[in-house]
Parts: C-alpha cells; structure tokens; sequence
C-alpha cells in the first residue's frame, strides 16, 4: 500500500535540499580546486534520491492489484477526509513526475555549467530544487487546493530564476510575469471559491460528482470561467500568452529550457488535469469547443508571431506559445488517444523546447542573438549547429524525430473527436512552422558568416544537448518505450468516462 | 529461394541503416567507403530483383510487424507488380547512379554527406513504394523531400544552390500538407491507414468526402511528381549534382506522385472529376514542359523541363484510364518505365558534359561531337528513345499512351499530347544540335575537351542498353504487371503510333532548318514572322499573365485587408487602385518561374508582413497584458454561452 510518506517523498527530498543548498554551496564556493565536481555531485545527489523514491513508488504502484487504478491519499483519513488536503496516484501523475525528473535533471545539469561559470551561485539551484518540488507536489495533489498551493510555490520560485541576472529588461519581464501570476491566482482563488460554495469540497472526485448532478449551471459557468483563465494565464493561452516571450527572453537560457521543459508541462498537465479529469462528461458544460477555438487561435498567433521574430530565443517562445495550442487540441478531445497524445507532448515538447533554449544559450553566450547573427554559424559551430538543426525538425513534424510522431497523436485525435476542422488548422500551423524553422536553418547554413568569431563549442554544455538530440531521435523511431508507459493512463481514462 | 523470407524487409531497411554507416566507413579510407556504398547498393539491388519472382502475374503478399502497439500503427511491406517494380527501379538506378558518382563526384568535399544522402534516400524511396499503409507511405515521402533537400543543397558554400534546396523543400511542403490532410481524412472515415482496408472498404465513404480526399491527395502527388501549377521547383532542384538530379529529380523521386496516382487509382477512378483532372493536368504539363524546354539554353534545363513534360504524358495516361486494368494505367507505367531508362541517361550524359566543360550554358557550346564520341552517341540515344522513335522503348510506351488517350474521344487531350510529342523531338534535337553538331564555340577552342571517364561512360551504357531493350518486353511486362487486356501487336502500328511517329517530323523540320541549315535566322524569324509567337515565347505562354493576374489578386487582396484594418478604407482606396494598377503592370513583365515563385511563396509572406504589423500591437507594455487577458476573457465567456 502507498502511504503519504512515499507519495510526498521527491518533493521533501527536493525542498529540503533546497533549503541545504544555501549553506552547502556557499562553503563549495571557497574549495576553488574543484568546485564543478564537487557542485555538480551536490546537485546530482538529490536526483539519485528522488529518482529512487519515484522508481519505487512507480513499481509499487504498477505492481499493486487493486481495483481502482485511482489511489487517493487523505492527510485527514476521517469523515473530514472532503475537506482534508489530499494526494492522487494514478498513472498520469506518476508519468509525468517521471519526465519532470528526467527533464529536470539534464537542464540541471546544463545550468552547472551555464551559470555556474562566471559566478557560482547557491541562490540559483536551491531555487530550481524548489520549483522542482512544488511541482511534482503539484501533480501528485488530490484536490483543487493542494494544487494550488503547490502550484504557487513554483510559479514563486520561477520568478527568481527569471530575475537571475538582474538585468533591466530581466527585471521588467519578472515584473510582468509576476503581475500576471498574481491576476491568474486571484481568478483561481475566485473560482474555487465558487465551486466550494457549489460543492463544500475541493477534491477532485467529489467535485466531479457533485458538477455531474448540478442542475442550475450559472454558478458552474462562472467558476469555470475564473478557473480556466486563471490556468490559461499559467500556461499562457492566447491572448493570456504575452508574459511568457518576454520572460523567457530575458531569463537565463538554462531558466529558459528548465522552466519551459518543467513549469510548462506541469501548467499543461494542470490544465488536463482540471479539464479531463474534473469536467468531464463534456455534458456536464460544453467546454471542448470554446477551448479548441482558443486552441486554434493559439497556434496560429503563435506561429505568426514566431515567423515575424529576429531574435532566435524570443522566436523559440513562441514555439512555446504554438505547443499549448497543440497540446490543447488534445485535451479538447476528451479521448484516451487524446490523453495519450497529450502525455507524448509534454515529454517531446519540453524535450524538444529545452534543447532550443540550451542551444541557444550556447550560442547567446557567443554574442549572438538575432537571425542575423546566426549566419552561417552552422560551418563553425557543427555540434551546436546540428542540435539545433534536430530541434527546428522535431518542431515542424518531421517523420523519424519525436516531434512527428506527437504531433500525428494530437491530430488523430481531434479527428478520433469529429474536430477535423481542427486537426486541418493545425497541419497548416505546421506548415507555418516548417517555414520558419527551414528559414532558420536557411540562415544557419546558407548565409555567409557576419561577425569574426572567436572561442570554440563548449563540450561540457553539449553533453545534456546531445542527452536530448540523441532521446529525440531514439522516440522519433521508437515511440513504445514511452508510450507503454502512458497506455495505462489512457485506460483509466476511459475507465473514468464510462462510469 | 533462400532470400525469400527477408528480402521484403532488407531491401529497404539495408540502405536505411547503411546510410547511418557511411561517417564510419569514410573514417576507415575513401576507398572503402566507395567499396561499402556500391555495395549496398548492389546488394539492395539482389534483394529487390528477388522480390521480382514473389509476385509474378500480379500476385501480392502483405506482411506487417507492429511498429507501436498502443497506437496500432504497424510496419508493413506490400508487394505487388506495382511496388516491385518501382522498389526495382529505384535500386537499379540507384546502383548505376551510385557507380557514375564515383567517377563523377571524386574530387568533391563532403562526400560522407552525399553518400548518406544517397542511401537514405534509396532507402526511404523503396521504403515509400513498398509500405503496406499510407502513414509509413508519408513518412518515408518526408523522408525522401528531405534527402532532396540535403542533396540539391549539397554544394552549400553556393548561395545558388542553398536557396534552390530551401525552395525545393518548402514548396514539395506544400503538397505534402495536401497528402497529410487527405490522408488523416480518410483515416477519420475509415479508422485505418492500410490499402487493404482502404480497397476493400472505400465504398463506406461518402462520395462528396472521397471526392475531397482524392483532390487532397492528387494535388500532393501532383507536387512531387511536379505537374502544373507547382512545378517550378523542379527546375530549381538543378542546382544539386548532376548524378542527384538523375536519381531524385529525373528517375525516382519525381515518380512518387505517379506511384501515388497508380496505386489509389483503383479507388479515386470511380470519381470522374478526379480522372478529368488528372488526364487535363497530365496532358497540359505535358505541352507546357515540351515548350518550356525548347526555349531553355541551360543544358540541365533540357531534361528538367523534359521529366516535367514526360512524367505529364504519365499522368494524363492514368486519367484517360477508366481502372487499373484499363490500358491507360498499363500505359502509364510502362511509360514511367522507359522515362527511368532515357531520362536516366539523359542526365547522365549531360553530367559527363558539364564534368568535362564545366559549365552549363548550351549557348557556349558546339561541336562536340569529335572530342566526346561516346557521350554523343549515347545522347543521340536518348533523343530517339525520348521522342519515341521505333524501335525504342518509349515507341511503344507512348504508342501506348496516344492510344488509351484516343480511346477517350477527347480532342483537345489528344490533340495537346500529340503536339507535345512534336515539341518533345523539336526540343531534344535542338539539343544535340546545339551541343555537339555545329561549329566549336570560342569558349570551347579554349581548351581540349576530353572524352567522359570510362566508369560513367560504363554506368550510363547501361541504361543506354535498357532504353534500347526494354522496349521488346512489352509483353512479359504486361504478364508482370498482371494486366489482363488482349494483346494486339498491331497497336504498336496502328494509326495512333505512327501518327506520333508523323507528328515528329513536324516539331523536326523547324530546329532543323533553324539551328542546322541557318536557312532560317532564327531572330529575324522571331522579330518578323513569329512576333505573337516570340511574344508568347517570352511570356511563358501566357502562362505567367494568368498566374500574374492570380498573384496580383492575392496581393490586391492582402493589401486591401491590411489597409482596412489600419486605415479607414475609403481614405486609401485611390492609392490602392494606383498602387496595385502600378503593381499589375510590373508583374506582367516578371516572367513565368518567378511569378509562380511569389505565387507558392505568397502565403508566407503575406504572413510575415502582417506577423510584422501586429508585433507593433505587442509592444511588450504590461497594460496590454492586462488588457487582452481581459478580452481572452470575455471570448471565453462569450463562447461558453453560447455553446451552453
């Protein structure tokens, strides 16, 4: 049997070496000699431990023979247990705690060598820790409350490593993106406040039974409206999206890839969770088709906006802003091959994301931001180049990368939901996308080079680059190894539709 | 026979994994690689000329592995005539292309690069025709554009020849979009990708939807196999190596579109809109591309224009086809044929001329006869078979053609091949007069002109050989392809063949007297008699008024928009008029290719110039964060009550 411990397990592991982190490092910072070992050791330790804890809590839970595949764990286990913070087990969560962990790991291994060259910094990787923690306690959580809580806990700390640098346009971005939190938490409080009201309990299966047997939906509408803005601003919806280029533009590129790989997913996880799991029958309100015009609508700004950049890392966020669109016209499904397609998404997108922002904080760090700088910095950079060539492919749906075969999930399912209309917008996105990406590679290969360059490929940053290039295209031609994981998930899906 | 069991599964897979192979072989000398990649490639040849014997008299296997389980997507080999034949082709091409490359390529950088390209590419092509279902179909026809695109864009310090690859990927994207929304449509209705159940349960679909999957699916196959209207990039891909554009843009890439046509034909040919469309745009690239390549002076042109015009003839063969066992199809196929064998040669040929002149310029040519004999003659071979003088393969082939098209009754169709097959003898023997016959030009005095190297002269022997034998095994391959209509001999000699064989004398008398005899002087000619024509000439044929109008509609359109949204209309009317009247007039004279260009080109940049207008929207200040969370609210609120 699951117990509390075992579920909260990786996140006290990460919180509390978040908080040993300060210290820890501070003393690593004097041992001059061989301070990246030593760091690099320290950081790795936590992930052993929580790659353990959530090893075995996967085999337990995989390897128990109940019969709801729901695991729900009460901190109050009484009649109090409706209103008692809670935690759910079931293969969705345990997936996706999964790919934070091994996304998390190689941007934290990226942001040893990113950051930590000039000045070595305990502040930053006590942070990424935190937000690491709050959220898989996020995608544990049983109810609405616990996720929020958590779910504030990340957004807090991915502040600060938005801020990182100090610069000014960093500070004006953390500014907006805060400003923009802060709206998102009081519309969620607002309607939670509502369904509270409706229900008197914030768990998530008692919510849903409860919406199921609602009869006046006015109220509904209302906090669905406040909730689902709230979480549209988080995981920046358009028109909700516009914090999200001028924060991920003016951060760090290692908060860039760690927050768009992690805090992204999770807010996308967030929203499916909410939706599917919570909403569902769509009868209960007819939310699938607002949601897909919002989803048509965020691809294609996306893209367009993406297509007029000329700065390559602002272009990359809004590729950020394209994949809520994608990952939307999945949940908009309500299919298990939706779910499936969803869950493939989170793990490619933030795969295929993060290794654009590593890439090119690479290349930033080399002095070069704009398309134009790229010119030709494929001939003198080759790995780097490479990299980045597998990134833009993966993103416009190339067979044989991972992005292919994600993308051919999210439209097979929309089709699967009679929203062919949908799955069409979104193959013209991609067309769209190509486009952009092909003139990137275009510039990088075809222009001739602007700027005398000088300094050689960092081989130490490449090797989480490569980590990921080289996970791309195992998934693209071999797809099972995760999607054997997330069948399950797909099942309880539809386990939970038909009762 | 032993290979029986695996050679459905290695034909493909052999290239696919050995292209991975290629950095380390290089690693090992030059020499083995060289060793390594024709060995693939004849080993790829063995395994797909022992599927020859599995499916004779058109029997068809059809095995499958499960590729993703949860998904069902399977991995599968179809074998039929149909698919054998192309896997054959491809990899006996590709054989010979792979031992001319290294005669020809053998002082070239990056040829780890090229070699990679080239077996993926053989891979990827016999893995498109020989896929049991239309997913792995379109995985392997991304696969094969983006070989296309790595090879055209092989020399990639020439800006030339980058811009030309990117053109090449992005505008075959364009059809590839098509083939995926035809194909994700049919899968919406039948919940399946395999031409199994497509054959057997087509009937399910309701015919206004099949209609759409068809014309979705025909415009794919159009772009790859570079029919009118989107077959300019064919021309661009020139800038690749002549041993490329051989295998990819004359042999077998450009077929993937007739192999598309000629499989789902038994499905789509109960629509008739989809058989007119196809034989009209078949027949009208096939004069187009005729015309086009009688007025290009690059010598690469020559062929470029002319697999446009051939791979026409293909298709409208296929529309005048009212089944697969209708002799049109046949027809088709066995013109697909021939086209491999003379075009083959052809670009092989006149890689040996560029290999030796380095240039491309037919105009600065002249008078090789002497100095290379043998690539004369293997020319002159290319000329009678392309033109389909007897007895040469492609005789028969569009003896074959000519007949299915008068079968229909259309005049206009037949009308428009028969002056195609005019031009098709007009514009290869302008060819060869320009190049070897005549006088030795000043650029060519310069320097001795060497006889090609004996390997490509070897390699491009023997598609010499197969243009001259295939055209005798006529029947065996009607038995192979299991095509069950009665043979007659006398329709090889029937009113229709020699009629194309008359036709040629029409398109010869002209060149001849105009580039042989100069009895005729070719500007006086244009300037006095042929004014219209010249005019005609000069514009594309017209071709580029019509696309000029069309352009300029989507532009008056676009500029119209975005004036409305950020001006008051009527204020900016009068200087739209005079601007796009302005606009109207410098289009007209732009010419063909390049406003065909801006047409495919137009979407994208429509787009860039209004991503540009609307980034001044987002001016990054936070109140219009606030602002449009705000109207993203009220959108949803507005949704949701209205769907509730």
């Amino acid at each position: 049997m699951i117990g509390l411990l075992e579920v909260a397990a990786p996140s006290i592991i990460l919180i509390i070496s978040a908080l040993l982190t300060l210290p820890a490092v501070n003393l690593i910072r004097r041992r001059y000699n061989q301070r990246f070992s030593i760091l690099l050791m320290w950081i790795l330790t936590p992930f052993i431990l929580v790659g353990a804890s959530i090893i075995s809590l996967a085999i337990k839970y995989h390897g128990q023979s109940s019969l709801s595949p729901f695991l729900r764990i009460f901190l109050v286990s009484d009649d109090l247990s409706h209103i008692s913070s809670s935690f759910l087990v079931d293969a969705v969560s345990i997936y996706m705690v999964i790919v934070y962990f091994i996304v998390g790991l190689i941007s934290c291994i990226y942001a040893v060598f990113y950051i930590g060259f000039d000045d070595l910094s305990e502040r930053y990787f006590a942070l990424m820790f935190m937000v690491l923690g709050g959220v898989m306690a996020a995608t544990f959580s049983g109810d609405l409350l616990t996720l929020f809580i958590f779910w504030e806990v990340s957004a807090a700390g991915s502040c600060f490593l938005i801020i990182y640098w100090k610069k000014p346009e960093s500070i004006e971005a953390c500014l907006k993106y805060l400003v923009m939190i802060i709206i998102a938490s009081a519309f969620i409080v607002y309607g939670l406040s509502i369904i509270y009201g409706l229900v008197g309990s914030l768990n998530f299966w008692t919510v849903r039974a409860a919406l199921a047997s609602l009869t006046d939906k006015s109220l509904l509408i209302v906090a669905f409206l406040f909730v689902v803005c709230g979480y549209a601003i988080e995981s920046a919806v358009v028109p909700f999206h516009m914090w999200l280029p001028d924060a991920y533009t003016a951060a760090p590129s290692s908060t860039s890839a760690f927050l768009s790989a992690v805090v992204d997913q999770a807010s996308y996880y967030v929203f499916m969770r909410v939706l599917v799991y919570i909403l569902t029958p769509p009868d209960i309100l007819n939310w699938p088709f607002t949601l897909a015009v919002f989803s048509a609508l965020t691809m294609t700004v996306g893209n367009l906006f993406a297509l007029a950049q000329r700065d390559v890392k602002r272009m990359i966020s809004y590729v950020c802003v394209a994949d809520i669109g994608y990952n939307l016209i999945a949940i908009t499904s309500v299919k298990p091959i939706g779910v499936m397609g969803n869950l493939f998404f989170f793990f490619v997108g933030g795969m295929t994301t993060a290794l654009a922002f590593m890439v090119i904080g690479i290349i930033n760090s080399l002095g070069l931001k704009s398309l134009d700088d790229l010119s030709g910095i494929g001939k003198i950079f080759p790995m780097t180049g490479f990299a980045l060539v597998v990134a833009s492919l993966s993103f416009s749906g190339i067979p044989t990368l991972a992005g292919f075969m994600a993308k051919y999930m999210v439209f097979t399912a929309a089709i699967a939901a009679d929203m062919a209309w949908l799955a069409v917008i979104g193959i013209l996105n991609s067309l769209l996308q190509t486009a952009y990406l092909v003139r990137l590679i275009h510039y990088m290969y075809a222009k001739k080079v602007k700027k005398r360059l000088g300094g050689r490929e960092p081989k130490n940053l490449l090797l989480p680059v490569y980590l990921l290039v080289a996970s791309i295209l195992i998934l693209g031609v071999y797809p099972s190894i995760v999607l054997e994981m997330i069948y399950p998930a797909a099942q309880q899906l539809t386990l939970l539709l038909s009762s | 026979m032993i290979l029986e069991p695996y050679s459905p599964w290695l034909v493909w897979l052999l290239p696919l994994f050995s292209s991975i192979f290629v950095p380390l072989a290089s690693k090992v000398g030059s020499k083995f690689r060289d060793i390594y990649v024709v060995g693939v490639g004849m080993f790829t040849l063995i395994f797909s000329a022992s599927l020859i014997s599995m499916v004779y008299s058109g029997r068809s296997v059809s095995l499958k592995v499960i590729w993703v389980p949860r998904l069902n997507i399977e991995l599968g080999v179809l074998l039929d005539p149909l698919s054998v034949l192309f896997a054959n082709i491809v990899s006996f091409i590709g054989l010979v292309v792979l031992v001319y490359s290294l005669s020809y390529m053998a002082h070239e950088e990056g040829l780890t690069r090229y070699y990679f390209f080239m077996l993926l590419f053989i891979g990827s092509m016999i893995g498109l025709v020989i896929a049991n279902n239309l997913l792995q179909l379109f995985i392997f026809w991304e696969l094969v554009g983006l070989c296309s695109y790595g090879l055209v864009s092989f020399w990639h310090k020439r800006p030339e020849a980058v811009k030309a690859g990117i053109k090449v990927f992005l505008m075959t994207k364009i059809g590839d979009v098509a083939l995926l929304m035809g194909i994700l449509l049919l899968y919406a209705n039948l919940y399946s990708f395999s031409y199994e159940q497509l054959f057997n349960r087509y009937g399910e679909i309701a015919v206004p939807t099949l209609t759409v999957i068809s014309l979705l699916m025909l415009f794919g196959s159009i772009v790859k196999s570079a029919q009118l209207p989107l077959h300019t990039w064919l021309y661009s891909a020139m800038e690749a190596p002549t041993s490329v554009s051989c295998l990819l843009h004359g042999a077998t890439m450009v077929k993937g579109g007739v192999y598309l046509i000629a499989r789902t034909h038994m499905v789509f040919s109960s629509i008739p809109l989809w058989l007119d469309l196809t034989a009209w745009i078949g027949a009208v690239t096939a004069f187009v591309g005729a015309t086009l390549a009688l007025q290009t002076s690059d010598i690469k042109g020559v062929p470029a224009y002319s697999t446009i015009s051939q791979i026409g003839f293909m298709i409208a063969a296929f529309g005048a086809a009212s089944s697969p066992k209708a002799l049109g199809w046949f027809a088709g196929l066995f013109h697909m044929v021939s086209h491999a064998f003379f075009q083959g040669l052809g670009f092989l040929a006149i890689g040996s001329i560029i290999h030796q002149l380095g240039t491309r310029d037919m105009k600065r040519m002249g008078g090789l006869r002497s100095n290379m004999p043998i690539t004369f003659i293997l020319s002159i071979i290319v000329i009678l078979s392309r033109s389909g003088i007897p007895p040469f393969s492609s005789f028969f082939s569009k003896g074959l053609i000519a007949s299915s098209l008068v079968s229909t009754g259309n005049l206009s169709l037949i009308l428009l091949i028969y002056s195609a097959a005019a031009i098709t003898f007009a514009y290869s023997y302008r060819f060869l007069v320009l190049t070897f016959l005549g006088e030795k030009s000043s650029y060519l005095r310069r320097f001795k002109v060497h006889e090609a190297p004996l390997l490509m002269c070897i390699s491009a022997g023997v598609l010499a050989a197969g243009c001259i034998i295939f055209g005798f095994f006529s029947v065996p391959f009607m038995r192979f392809l299991g095509v069950e209509f009665k043979f007659d001999p006398s329709l090889f000699f029937g009113f229709e063949s020699l009629g194309f064989v008359g036709s040629l004398i029409v398109g010869g008398i002209p060149i001849y007297l105009t580039y042989q005899r100069r009895s005729i002087r070719i500007e006086e000619l244009k300037s006095k008699y042929l004014l219209f024509m010249n005019d005609m000439l000069r514009n594309g044929y017209y071709f580029d008024w019509i696309y000029g109008r069309v352009a300029n509609g989507f532009f008056n359109l676009s500029s119209l928009l975005r004036s409305s949204i950020e001006i008051k209309v009527l204020e900016r009317l009068p200087y739209v008029v005079a601007d796009n009247a302005m606009r109207l007039a410098r289009f007209t004279l732009l010419n063909f290719d390049v406003t065909l260009t801006r047409l495919t080109h137009l979407i994208a940049e429509a787009t860039a110039y209004h991503g540009l207008k609307i980034r001044r929207i987002h001016s990054g200040a936070l109140p219009h964060f606030v602002l449009a969370a705000a109207l993203g609210f009220l959108l949803l609120f507005i949704l949701l009550i209205l769907t509730t």
